[in-house]
């Protein structure tokens, strides 16, 4: 081969693999986590016309093809958002917790505005079935099924439309004449309830809406949902920032537009390697709403957490101590493996605490319990990576204990 | 491991008379000697004197006193150091500064320092009027007699034993013989001139000091370090502790100096052997419970991660209370904190490790939580909780009051089964 040639074929490799950044708007936080629209930059892409990038596909529903950057303006922006809050994800997984499973994992498809359930087999279940709302989960690879032209897929994480409901609509107990903040604060008070979803759908006695026989809270097949309600509070706190002012009567959860839910889903994936998609424990929520609030980096989360965390002391009965119940996957309650995982951070210290909680997961599997495997991990990777394992041990045995568990 | 130890009490006493001895702080980290209170004595002795003079001074006076009576050595110092400066009058900077060089530790400085509160002791005119007790006739004579012989015991032993001395042998024919009795009966002696002024004062100043109650002497304190370090080398010569130099609650002393006074070198040992084991089974990642069935099977039931530790806790909770039964301690039940400065005089337990074990005191002797101390707060507020929450409040702040109103409500609630064994 010619020098000419080699310098020629090399240029092309390397503009063929060539990431480009594209600026647009995108739904972010600002300094006191209120969300705004506002510029960012878009980067390892490879498409310049639509948001198909190294590691992220986006796509609406059940396509293929990736979102173009000039689509509908509302499509557009969920993909922007969803684009950009991904690989501010990714990229803390690789940069800063160093995981060389996460910097090697396979392109995704994104799939937002995304209402079919998921199947196994099939990938999708019929458009006709039971369409999801108000959610976002993280589906597992599929070998597909040739019968019937499923091609074969890789772990994806689907963004549900959101669909908004008015407070009057829900007949809460008495919460109905109050706002959804109050719903919020109640439903984490329900420790035995899973996700708001599957509490919703509780206390939801008749919606307006049966007209079209739509069920926005029709509880999906889980796999998993959107974590804890420490997450989902902030989440919906911050859903429209248009709208905002109507936001207190109104109950409606726009995944693809809420960071921390973003980053939760993709903290799955990143996480997948050990704690396996296709299983959703407290433990495994736990995990990835610690993730989601690392990477959020919220002054307000972290304050929320304290709060939570402090109000579980040891005096009294109080629900957001240890229970039995909470290792069972009926009761589990995720914001007390979070609450946990946060405080066991500060006792590891700031500096390895991330790395710490990743490690971890090599302790743990979908069978974990609260009660043995989380501790057993939590006082195993101490002995590997705590500064003072004896002293740090009795720390986190001081915590634990003092959570009543 | 008992018998050992009994050998070693009398081997001992051999090892004594070696020239040896040194109090050179070997465990302690920044002095209970070093706050604002004492600066003051040690600017003024560092004045006074170079560094050395007072260290040759202590060292000269160290080598030439074998019995180690420390009120000897208190004096050899004090003149040495008023030769060199004859406005010294600043004793206590003297030996604060010996702590500061290392020189000593803080429990040889208590006794240096003890010693010479006694001997500078005022004592004042007595009211002879309630004074009593003396004895009389007979009795009066012998116990004069007894007063007049202390010189004798003087001449062979440290004047703390003389000063015992002499009050064990009043005490032979009367139990009941006191201070107020022996307040009486020198005041007799010094009227009828049969005793010194001098020693009238001296002795006077040990009775105000209650030396007749005992306490431990140079020599007791050389004897347990040796063996102790003999027994137990340190295992890291340049470890030191900050928090066993700390001060004791309800003493005057620091953890460390509480447990030379009040323990013995073999109970030290005791003590420091239940912290290790105690580690031990902290550390453990398997503790299981087997039950030796009557048909010759077992079974076994291994310890969740929380029983460990509650385990090892109350195990060590409940081998504290059976350490009264021990003869070595008879019926003396110590402090946890006891336990802990044992196990780091010995090396069981590294001075990093002192604070987080200490701490685990809070676990079966809980302080008062913040919680516990909001509830006067809370009530106040669980009222505002039922009622409708003012708009400027967020969500946080209502589910706070929403916790708030379920905790106080339900304060008296049953402890919560958690499903652990311990
Ligand atoms: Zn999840």
């Amino acid at each position: 081969m010619k020098t000419t040639n080699l310098i020629l074929s090399s240029f092309l490799f390397a503009s063929s693999v060539f990431a480009s950044e594209f600026s647009t708007t995108a739904l972010i936080r600002d300094d006191n986590h209120n969300p705004k629209v506002d510029t960012v930059t878009l980067t390892d892409l490879e498409s310049t016309e639509a948001f198909d990038g190294k590691y992220f596909k986006i796509v609406k529903g059940k396509e293929e093809t990736a979102v173009k950057f000039n689509a509908d303006e509302q499509l557009r922006l969920r993909a922007a958002t969803t684009y950009f809050h991904l690989m501010k994800a990714r990229n803390f997984f690789v940069d800063v917790v160093k995981a060389d499973y996460v910097a090697n994992f396979p392109k995704m498809t994104i799939r937002i505005e995304h209402s079919n359930q998921f199947s196994e087999l099939g990938h999708f279940t019929n458009d006709a079935y039971e369409p999801q709302f108000n959610n976002a989960l993280s589906i597992p690879a599929g070998r597909g099924y040739a019968p019937r032209n499923v091609a074969p897929w890789g772990a994806e994480i689907w963004f549900r439309p959101s669909k908004k409901i008015h407070i009057n609509d829900l007949k809460v107990n008495n919460l109905g004449t109050q706002e959804f903040s109050v719903l919020m604060a109640s439903f984490r008070n329900q420790i035995h309830m899973q996700s708001l979803n599957k509490f919703l759908t509780n206390v939801i006695v008749s919606v307006t809406d049966e007209a079209s026989e739509v069920k926005p809270f029709s509880s999906e097949s889980l796999i998993r949902t959107v974590g804890a309600s420490l997450m989902l509070e902030l989440g919906f706190r911050a859903v429209d920032p248009v709208t905002k002012a109507l936001s207190r009567k109104w109950y409606w959860l726009d995944t693809a537009m809420v960071p921390e839910i973003i980053y939760h889903e993709y903290a799955h994936i990143a996480l997948s390697d050990k704690l396996v998609l296709s299983h959703s424990t407290a433990i495994i929520e736990g995990m990835a709403d610690f993730f989601a609030g690392q990477i959020a980096d919220s002054p307000t989360l972290a304050k929320g957490i304290k709060q939570y965390n402090v109000y579980n002391g040891k005096s009294a009965k109080r629900k957001q101590n240890y229970m039995t119940e909470f290792e069972m996957t009926e009761y589990a309650n995720t914001d007390f493996v979070f609450g946990l995982l946060w405080e066991m951070k500060k006792i590891v210290g700031e500096d390895r605490g991330v790395a710490f909680m990743y490690e971890l997961r090599n302790n743990l599997t979908t069978n974990s319990s609260i009660r043995n495997e989380l501790i057993e991990g939590l006082l195993k990777s101490c002995d590997d990576m705590c500064s003072s394992p004896f002293n740090d041990r009795i720390s986190i045995l001081k915590a634990l204990n003092h959570k009543g568990i | 491991m008992r018998a050992l130890w009994l050998t070693l009490g009398f081997v001992s006493f051999s090892l004594l008379a070696q020239d040896s001895v040194s109090f050179r702080n070997d465990r302690e980290g920044t002095s209970f000697y070093s706050g604002n209170s004492y600066r003051r004595n040690i600017e003024d002795a560092k004045r006074d004197f170079d560094g050395e003079e007072i260290l040759t001074a202590y060292k000269d006076a160290l080598r030439s006193t074998p019995n180690l009576c420390v009120y000897d050595i208190n004096q050899k110092v004090r003149t040495s150091l008023v030769t060199l400066n004859r406005h010294f009058d600043n004793y206590e900077g003297a030996v604060y500064l010996l702590r500061e060089q290392n020189e000593i530790d803080d429990v040889a400085a208590s006794i240096l320092l003890k010693a010479h509160k006694v001997v500078t002791t005022v004592v004042y005119d007595k009211d002879e009027a309630k004074l009593s007790g003396a004895g009389t006739g007979e009795k009066l004579q012998a116990n004069l007699k007894l007063v007049t012989e202390f010189e004798k015991k003087l001449a062979t032993r440290c004047f703390d034993e003389a000063y015992m001395g002499l009050f064990s042998d009043l005490k032979k024919d009367d139990k009941k013989f006191d201070s107020k009795n022996l307040e009486a009966l020198l005041n007799q002696a010094r009227k009828k001139k049969i005793i010194t002024e001098a020693l009238y004062v001296k002795l006077e100043q040990a009775r105000i000091n209650e030396l007749e109650n005992g306490g431990m002497t140079l020599k007791d304190y050389s004897q347990k370090l040796r063996i102790l370090r003999s027994q137990f080398p340190l295992r890291d010569q340049k470890e030191r502790s900050n928090f066993i130099a700390t001060k004791a609650d309800k003493t005057k002393m620091s953890y460390r100096q509480r447990l030379f006074e009040n323990y013995s070198e073999i109970q030290i040992a005791l003590m420091a052997d239940m912290m290790r084991k105690l580690r031990r089974r902290l550390e453990s990642n398997s503790i299981e419970i087997v039950i030796h069935n009557r048909d010759q099977s077992t079974e076994t039931i291994p310890l969740e991660p929380m029983e460990r530790f509650r385990f090892a806790i109350k195990k060590l909770r409940s081998e504290m209370t059976l350490l009264k039964l021990n003869s070595q301690f008879a019926g003396r039940s110590p402090d946890y904190m006891d336990l802990i400065a044992a196990s780091y005089e010995v090396s069981f337990v590294a001075g990093s490790e002192l604070e987080q074990l200490a701490g685990l005191e809070d676990i079966w002797n809980p302080k008062k939580t913040f919680w516990e101390k909001a509830q006067v707060w809370l009530r106040t507020f669980s009222s505002v909780a039922s009622v409708v929450i003012p708009p400027p409040y967020g969500f946080v702040p209502t589910l706070i009051l929403v916790v708030i109103e379920a905790t106080v409500i339900k304060k008296d609630a049953d402890p919560e089964d958690n499903g652990s064994l311990f």
